[in-house]
């Protein structure tokens, strides 16, 4: 797995590519922890390049969108993966989180937010 | 309307995947032919109110036999008739004592039949009145004999050593009635055929059970590599392969034998597989319930065991289609859920699982400990949920619902004894989930 991070104005876009699984859900969340301990962070999560999300790495991004939340900050998911996307709506997940098309659309709707 | 027409989808769907269907088909064959009998004139006089009475009671007994006794043919070739090896036992245990009751109403008509035309009851029960159809009453009596003596309290391994003698007994009078006594059967060739094709059925069937499936079912030999205590009443048997493994799918049962033991060498045993099938090592969760499971406690490491299997469609595989799954497993039903909660961590295949751990208190939870070191490392998204009945009492399909709502799109897999199993059902189906989204093992055969 591998994961990249830029900002865009006030937004951090997280690229991530490979799988979000057990064997790599670990090491992504002591880096999501980091960029979300800062008070209301506004984070882009790329998943173009995902093609399989575990359970493992579903509780993270679960985790990851509460803590920011909690600290006033968002997340959106953007350009998910088909298989990521169907993984999102048999978790239940997509009612929760928010998903962009693209992550421009992504940025676009965080910058409407502030 | 659409609901209506749904629910019709839904439950024919249902029943054409059923081996009721096939019964009901088997039985509509036999009625056909016999009325077919009638119309081409064979034995057609004096049919009512009590000759067409007693030959289609007959007719129908003898055609629930022939399916109970195929159900149980322990052939994995028909599992998928019936759906899993667990779900044949289920339909026997009901087609069966059908079948017999049917053969009490064939004596009843016939009775009621000879007193109609004066005739006196010695003349139908006695076999050796004149003209009697000795072969036929004996075995009628000596079948209704030993069912009696089934009804008795008896070791599992006596009540099933009963069914063999009451199979051939049953074989014994239909091959006489098909063959050498006069009437419709042997009247008429297309139903004698079909007869002679239900014989030959389960026949077969009984034969591949009794005699064959020791020597040539699917058989794997296994050592024992411990024998783990999990409470006062449970335990963990641990088998490794000598040669080749088993391969089988999570969820999945096996019969195993133990030619060492002293009492129980020749018996088969059929137990849930709780270990996954990535493992090298077979893992059978047992409840102590009886001689054998009870003597399983002083298997050493190293002793043999003849593993026969797998067996069942109780494998979340089978039902691949179904994304979201509700799993309960009461008490010692929670076995098939532990191998598939193992294989879970390994096969990548995402899906939506909320299980249910149903025990009267954490003191009864021998797995509770395994299942939460496991399902947060699962590929699928697991809720768990250990349920004492002591403190929250009955798990209802009305709290599962609180949980998992809306169960559209889900399916529920419920193991337990007979009556959760067939409680829960009940309950989900009552609430709008169709009975083929509810997959059930019960644990007592």
């Amino acid at each position: 797995m591998n994961v990249t991070t830029e900002q865009v104005g006030t937004i951090s876009v997280v690229r991530v590519s490979g799988q979000l699984d057990s064997s790599t859900a670990d090491a992504f969340s002591s880096r999501m922890i980091e960029l979300a301990k800062a008070p209301t962070t506004r984070l882009v999560l790329d998943l173009e390049q995902v093609a399989y999300v575990s359970s493992a790495g579903l509780r993270v991004v679960l985790a990851l969108f509460k803590q920011l939340k909690a600290n006033g900050g968002a997340l959106v998911l953007a350009a998910v993966h088909p298989r990521v996307q169907d993984i999102l709506e048999i978790a239940g997940f997509t009612a929760i989180l928010p998903v962009a098309p693209t992550t421009d659309a992504a940025i676009a709707s965080l910058s409407q937010t502030r | 309307m659409i609901r209506v027409l749904l629910w019709i989808q839904e439950t024919w769907a249902a029943a054409a995947r059923s081996s009721w269907m096939a019964t009901a088909t088997a039985l509509a064959v036999t009625t056909g032919l016999w009325v077919a009998g009638k119309g081409a004139g064979v034995s057609s006089a004096d049919l009512w109110p009590w000759r067409a009475a007693v030959q289609l009671s007959g007719l129908w007994a003898f055609t629930l036999f022939c399916m109970a006794a195929v159900a149980v043919g322990r052939s994995q070739a028909m599992e998928p008739v019936f759906g899993g090896f667990d779900r044949a036992t289920r339909f026997h245990r009901i087609v069966g004592p059908a079948a017999f009751l049917f053969t009490i109403a064939h004596v009843v008509l016939m009775v009621g039949q000879a007193l109609h035309q004066g005739q006196t009851v010695a003349s139908v029960l006695n076999p050796l009145a004149p003209q009697a159809r000795t072969i036929d009453i004996v075995a009628t009596l000596l079948i209704g004999g030993l069912v009696a003596l089934a009804f008795s309290r008896l070791r599992h391994e006596s009540w099933l050593a009963l069914h063999r003698p009451i199979a051939v007994l049953f074989l014994v009078a239909a091959v006489n009635f098909t063959i050498f006594e006069s009437g419709t059967p042997q009247g008429f060739e297309p139903l004698r055929t079909w007869m002679i094709l239900l014989m030959l059925a389960s026949a077969v069937a009984l034969l591949y059970r009794v005699f064959l499936f020791k020597r040539f079912g699917d058989r794997y030999d296994y050592l024992v590599e411990a024998v783990v205590p999990r409470t006062d009443d449970t335990l963990d048997l641990v088998m490794r392969p000598v040669t080749m493994r088993m391969m089988y799918e999570p969820g999945t049962f096996a019969f195993i034998r133990v030619p060492g033991s002293d009492r129980h060498a020749g018996e088969l045993h059929p137990f849930s597989i709780s270990s996954t099938p990535v493992d090298r090592d077979l893992r059978m969760s047992i409840k102590k319930v009886g001689d054998f499971t009870r003597s399983l406690t002083t298997l050493r490491a190293g002793a043999r065991v003849d593993v026969y299997g797998p067996f069942g469609g109780f494998t979340p595989h089978r039902f691949a289609h179904y994304r979201r799954l509700v799993f309960i497993g009461a008490g010692i039903g929670i076995t098939p859920f532990l191998g598939m909660l193992a294989f879970e961590q390994t096969n990548r295949d995402f899906r939506r699982i909320w299980l249910y751990y149903v025990v009267r208190d954490r003191d009864h939870a021998p797995y509770d400990e395994e299942i939460r070191a496991s399902y947060l490392k699962a590929d699928s998204f697991i809720d768990y949920e250990l349920w004492e009945t002591a403190s929250r009492r009955r798990l209802t399909a009305e709290k599962v619902m609180e949980a998992v709502a809306p169960l559209d799109n889900c399916a529920v897999m419920l193991c337990g004894k007979p009556e959760f199993v067939s409680d829960l059902t009940r309950q989900f189906h009552q609430r709008g989930v169709p009975l083929e989204r509810i997959i059930s093992e019960e644990l007592s055969f």
